[in-house]
C-alpha cells in the first residue's frame, strides 16, 4: 500500500533563506505523525509543499504517491485539512460552507458536518468572521472531515485555543482515528496533547529533519540520567562516563550531573551505576516535551559543559 | 465545471449585499430631475442620462475593486489556501473569481437602470454610440470589458502586493510593449495600408484582453498561495503573450510589406512613354500596393505613396520621383530613382514640400521636376536640391494642366474649373514659368471655349484641343494658343479622341451610333485620310507600334477587339481579341504630352482582363507580365 506521504530531498528556499533542507520523510498509512519545530523551523513550508500549495525549491512531496503540486487537485479529494490561520470565507456561515463543499467533494456528509458542529457547540448560521478562533477551528476540522478524508494534515491545530476546544478537537481526531483509521499528519506545540496519539515524530531544526523515529522507540532511548560525581570538580572534562549513552544535554549541578541521553540501554545503565566516582544514579523516563527541548532546544550538551 | 460553478455562486453568495446596495442607489436618478429643476422631456433626458452614468460608474467601479481586492490580497495572505486545499483547479478558482465579479457587475449595473427605465428612461444609445451596429453588440462588448478590467486590475495588485523590485522590470517591459507596437504600427501607415493596421490594432487589443485573463490564471495557477511566485508567473506570462503577439503583428506587418507585383489582387499599369518601366497599383494583401515595375526584366521596387498618386516617370523612362508616404504633418520629402541604373536603389532628393502637390511633373530628361502646390507652381532641380523658380499660377477653382517645354521652362495651360450648371464660355490660359530668368509670363490663349482637353505633341509647339461639351476639335499654337485648324466641328452625336503621330501627324477617332472611322490630318491641320473603322461602341487610340502603324482598341460593351491600322494605306487589321492599350495616345494626364513615344514598349502592352500582357503586333505573340491574384 502506498504511503500516503512521501517527502524526498525536499528544499525550500525565499531568496536567500532556505526554509527546509533536504527533508526526506514519509507517512505510513493508519500513522499519526508529529512534525514538531520551533517557530520558523519550517514547519509551515513543508506542509504548504505536501499540500500542492507552493512549489518546492528542489525535492518533491508527494501525496499517495502523487506529486502534490502536479496531482494537487486528485489528492485533495482524499485528503482533510485545518490550516494554521483559519481561512474560510468571512462573509459564509458554516452552513454555507458545509454547502459549498458540498457542491465539490464526490461524497460529502452534509448531516456529519452539522453534527459535529451542533456537539462543538458552532452556530451554524454565523458569518464564520463572526466566530471565536476556537469555533473557527472546529470549523475546520467539521470542513476537514466532511468528505471521510484518508488522510488529515493538521497545521498546528491547537493553536490559541482554550483548554475545552483543545479538549474537543483531540476527542474528535481520536474518535476519527479510531473508527476508520485515517493517516494523521500533524505539526504541532501542543506535544503534551498529542502524546499519546503519535505513533512517530519527526523534529526540524533550522530546516532540517534532525529526528524521524516512532514515538515509543524515541521515548524508549531517551533518558534522563541524575547522579553523583565525587571527580567532577576536578576534572577538566566531564561525562566520559556517559559516553554510552550519547549524552545530548548535561548539566553540572550543586549536588551532582543532571544528563539527557538519546541512547540509553538498561544494561549499559547498570554498568554506569558501578563505575568508578558514580554514586546514587537515577533514569528517568521523558516526556516528549522534554526530549523535543533537548533536541530542538537551543541548548547543547557541549556548550552546557563550557 | 464543478468546481468553477461552485466558487462562482459562492463568491456572488458573498457579495450579494452589493446588489441591495445597487438596488437603493437606482432610485438616485429619479430624484437628479428634482434637484436640477426640469420636468417633461428634459427630465426624462436627466433621468435617462443618470441612470445610464451611473449604472456604468458602478460597474466599472465593481470590476475595478474586485480585480484589485478578489484575489491578489487571498494569495498575499495566503487566505486562498482555503481553495486550493479543496479539489477546485486553478483554472476553477480563476474564472470562479472572475465571472463572479462580471456577473455582480453586470447585475448591479442592470438593476440600476430597473426604476429609471420603469419611468420611461431610455439608455442614450444614439448619444453614446456611432456604429448601429454596436446596440447589438453591446452586451457582448461590456462583458468582454469587464473581464479584461478585472483581470487587468488583478494583475496590478498581484504586481504591488508582491513587493518585488521586479516591478521596476514589469514597468521597462510595459514601456518595450508600448514603443514595440508603436514600431510595429509605423510600419503600417494608414495612407496605404489602413485595413491592415486596423487588423493589427484589433488583434493587439485583443491580445492583451487575452494575455491578461491567461496572466491571472497563470497567477493563481504557479503562484497559488506564494505572491512572489504568483507575481512571477503573472509577469512572464503577461509580457511573454504580448511580445508573441507583437512578434506574431510585426510578422503580419512585413507580409503585408513584403508583397509583390504577383500579389496584386486586380490592378492598374502606367508604362511610362519610353523603356520598360511603369507604375502598377492596386491592393496587395489588405494594404494599398503602387511599384515601379521593369516589364522587361520584372523588377519592382514598392513606393509608400498616399492615395492612388503613383510616382512620376520623366518621358525618357529613365528616372521616377514620388512624395513621401505619411500619416500626418509636412512636410514631405520627394524621393527619386533612376530606373536605368540596375543596382539604383530609391534615394532622398533633400527637396520638401509643405504639404502634397496637386500637379507633379517631371522634365523629359528627368533631372528637373514641376510641382503645383496651393497654386504655387515651382521648379525644382533634383541634383542640386534646389527650388529654382517659383510663382502663383492658380486660385482656388483652377484648372491646372502642362509639361516642360524645355529642361528650363514650363508651360502651363490654365483654365477656369467649370462647374456643370455654369456653362459658358472661358479662357484658356498660356503661361511659362522660365526657371532661368525666374519669371512667369502669359504668352498667349484661346477664347470661346468650354472645358477643353488637351493632347500636345511631343515637343509642345502644337496641342489639340477637344471641348468636352460638344467634341469640338482645335489644333492650336502650343505656345500662343493661336487657332491653326479646326480639325472637326462640333456635334454631341459623336464621340472623339485625338493624338500625335510621331511625324507630327494627327490622327482623331470618331465614332457614331452607325459606324466609326479614323481622320489623318497633316501637322498643319489639313485633312489628308480617312480610314474606316469596324462599327463599335467605343474607339481607344493604343499607341503607335510603328511608323504609321497605330494600335486602335474598339469595343462592344466591355469586351475590346485589338486592331492595327495603316494610316497610309488605310489598312485596318484585326490581331487580337479581349484586350485593351495599356497606354493610350489619348490618356487622361495633367501633363498633356505623355503619350507613349512611338515603338517603344508601352505600345505593346495590354489589359487581359486581369492579365498585363505583352503583344507583338507583328506576329500577334503573347506574353504575360503580370496576373492579378484571384480574389
Amino acid at each position: 500500500m502506498t504511503d500516503p506521504i512521501r517527502v524526498e530531498g525536499l528544499t525550500v528556499q525565499y531568496g536567500r533563506a532556505t526554509a527546509c533542507r533536504d527533508v526526506t520523510l514519509s507517512v505510513a498509512p493508519g500513522s499519526v505523525y508529529a512534525l514538531l519545530g520551533r517557530n520558523g523551523a519550517g514547519k509551515s513550508s513543508l506542509i504548504r509543499c505536501l499540500l500542492g500549495e507552493q512549489r518546492p525549491t528542489s525535492g518533491r512531496a508527494l501525496l499517495f504517491g502523487e506529486d502534490s503540486w502536479r496531482a494537487r487537485r486528485r489528492a485533495m479529494e482524499r485528503t482533510g485539512v485545518v490550516p494554521e490561520e483559519p481561512d474560510a470565507p468571512a462573509a459564509m456561515s458554516a452552513r454555507q460552507l458545509s454547502d459549498f463543499c458540498r457542491s465539490i467533494y464526490p461524497r460529502w456528509d452534509a448531516a456529519g458536518v452539522s453534527a459535529r458542529l451542533q456537539r462543538f457547540g458552532v452556530p451554524p448560521s454565523t458569518p464564520f468572521g463572526s466566530l471565536s478562533k476556537g469555533q473557527k477551528g472546529e470549523v475546520m476540522l467539521s470542513l476537514a472531515l466532511g468528505h471521510a478524508p484518508e488522510l488529515l494534515v493538521l497545521d498546528d491545530p491547537t493553536l490559541g485555543l482554550d483548554i475545552v476546544a483543545r479538549r474537543a478537537l483531540f476527542e474528535e481526531i481520536v474518535g476519527e482515528l479510531a473508527d476508520r483509521g485515517t493517516t494523521v499528519f500533524l505539526t504541532t506545540h501542543d506535544l503534551a496533547g498529542f502524546e499519546g496519539i503519535a505513533t512517530r515524530v519527526g523534529i526540524l531544526k533550522e530546516g532540517r529533519l534532525v529526528l524521524d523515529e516512532e514515538t515509543e522507540r524515541l521515548k524508549s532511548r531517551f533518558r534522563r540520567i541524575l547522579y553523583e560525581n565525587q571527580l567532577t570538580e576536578t576534572r577538566t572534562a566531564f561525562g566520559t562516563e556517559l559516553d554510552a549513552f550519547d549524552a545530548v544535554r548535561v548539566k553540572v549541578r550543586g549536588w551532582g550531573i543532571d544528563a539527557v541521553v538519546s541512547n540509553f540501554e538498561e544494561a549499559a545503565f547498570a554498568r554506569f551505576r558501578e563505575a568508578d566516582g558514580v554514586e546514587n544514579a537515577q533514569a528517568e523516563a521523558m516526556p516528549l516535551e522534554e526530549i523535543f527541548l533537548a533536541v530542538a532546544g537551543e541548548e547543547k550538551a557541549k556548550g552546557d559543559a563550557k | 465545471m464543478k468546481g468553477f460553478l461552485a466558487v462562482t455562486r459562492r463568491e456572488i453568495v458573498q457579495r450579494r449585499l452589493i446588489l441591495a446596495a445597487a438596488a437603493v442607489a437606482s432610485f438616485l436618478p429619479l430624484a437628479v430631475p428634482l434637484v436640477r429643476g426640469v420636468s417633461g422631456a428634459e427630465a426624462a433626458d436627466t433621468r435617462s442620462w443618470a441612470a445610464f452614468l451611473l449604472s456604468a460608474a458602478f460597474a466599472i467601479g465593481l470590476a475595478v475593486g474586485s480585480g484589485a481586492s478578489m484575489l491578489a490580497p487571498a494569495i498575499a495572505s495566503r487566505r486562498i489556501a482555503f481553495d486550493f486545499a479543496r479539489p477546485l483547479s486553478a483554472f476553477a478558482i480563476w474564472a470562479g473569481h472572475l465571472i463572479a465579479a462580471v456577473i455582480l457587475a453586470s447585475l448591479s449595473a442592470a438593476v440600476l437602470l430597473v426604476p429609471a427605465g420603469v419611468a420611461g428612461a431610455v439608455i442614450p444609445w444614439q448619444a453614446l454610440l456611432v456604429d448601429a451596429e454596436l446596440p447589438r453588440l453591446w452586451p457582448l462588448l461590456l462583458l468582454a470589458g469587464l473581464l479584461v478590467l478585472f483581470a487587468a486590475l488583478h494583475a496590478l495588485s498581484v504586481m504591488f502586493r508582491s513587493r518585488s523590485p521586479f516591478v521596476a522590470l514589469d514597468a521597462v517591459a510595459a514601456l518595450a510593449i508600448g514603443f514595440g507596437f508603436s514600431a510595429v504600427l509605423s510600419r503600417l501607415p494608414s495612407f496605404m495600408a489602413d485595413g491592415p493596421r486596423t487588423r493589427a490594432i484589433w488583434v493587439f487589443i485583443l491580445s492583451a484582453g487575452a494575455a491578461l485573463l491567461l496572466a491571472g490564471l497563470a497567477s493563481v495557477a504557479r503562484g497559488r498561495t506564494d505572491i512572489r511566485a504568483a507575481h512571477r508567473a503573472l509577469s512572464l506570462v503577461l509580457w511573454g503573450s504580448l511580445a508573441a503577439a507583437l512578434l506574431g503583428i510585426h510578422g503580419y506587418a512585413s507580409w503585408v510589406l513584403a508583397a509583390r507585383p504577383a500579389d496584386l489582387k486586380g490592378f492598374w499599369a502606367s508604362p511610362a512613354p519610353a523603356g520598360s518601366w511603369g507604375v502598377v497599383q492596386g491592393e496587395a494583401r489588405g494594404a494599398r500596393a503602387n511599384f515601379l515595375y521593369d516589364t522587361a526584366s520584372g523588377r519592382f521596387e514598392r513606393i509608400a505613396v498616399v492615395d492612388w498618386r503613383g510616382p512620376e516617370i520623366s518621358r525618357n523612362g529613365k528616372r521616377a520621383v514620388w512624395i513621401e508616404g505619411r500619416d500626418h504633418g509636412g512636410p514631405f520629402e520627394i524621393l527619386a530613382l533612376a530606373l536605368d541604373d540596375p543596382k539604383a536603389r530609391p534615394s532622398r532628393t533633400r527637396l520638401f514640400l509643405e504639404g502634397y502637390p496637386s500637379l507633379m511633373i517631371l522634365s523629359a530628361d528627368g533631372s528637373r521636376l514641376a510641382t503645383l502646390e496651393r497654386g504655387v507652381l515651382s521648379i525644382h532641380d533634383l541634383a542640386s536640391a534646389r527650388t529654382l523658380a517659383s510663382a502663383r499660377v492658380a486660385g482656388d477653382r483652377t484648372d491646372v494642366r502642362g509639361f516642360f517645354a524645355d529642361n528650363d521652362t514650363f508651360r502651363v495651360y490654365r483654365q477656369p474649373e467649370i462647374i456643370a450648371d455654369k456653362r459658358g464660355e472661358t479662357r484658356l490660359e498660356i503661361l511659362e514659368l522660365d526657371a532661368a530668368s525666374k519669371t512667369l509670363r502669359e504668352t498667349g490663349g484661346f477664347t470661346g471655349a468650354e472645358r477643353l482637353y488637351l493632347v500636345a505633341n511631343g515637343s509642345g509647339d502644337r496641342v489639340v484641343a477637344t471641348q468636352y461639351a460638344n467634341r469640338e476639335v482645335w489644333l492650336l499654337d502650343g505656345r500662343t494658343g493661336a487657332a491653326l485648324a479646326r480639325l472637326a466641328e462640333g456635334t454631341e452625336q459623336t464621340g472623339r479622341s485625338p493624338g500625335f503621330l510621331a511625324d507630327g501627324r494627327i490622327v482623331l477617332s470618331e465614332r457614331s451610333r452607325r459606324d466609326a472611322r479614323l481622320r489623318v490630318f497633316r501637322s498643319d491641320g489639313g485633312e489628308e485620310s480617312i480610314v474606316p473603322l469596324p462599327p463599335a461602341g467605343s474607339v481607344a487610340l493604343g499607341g503607335e507600334v510603328a511608323p504609321g502603324k497605330l494600335v486602335v482598341a474598339l469595343g462592344e460593351g466591355p469586351s475590346y477587339s485589338v486592331s492595327l491600322v495603316g494610316v497610309e494605306d488605310g489598312s485596318v487589321r484585326r490581331i487580337a481579341d479581349g484586350l485593351y492599350p495599356a497606354a493610350r495616345l489619348a490618356g487622361f494626364s495633367y501633363e498633356i504630352n505623355a503619350g507613349p513615344t512611338a515603338g517603344s514598349e508601352a505600345t505593346k502592352l495590354f489589359f487581359q482582363g486581369r492579365v498585363l500582357v505583352r503583344l507583338d503586333p507583328s506576329t500577334g505573340e503573347r506574353r504575360v507580365i503580370l496576373e492579378a491574384r484571384k480574389p
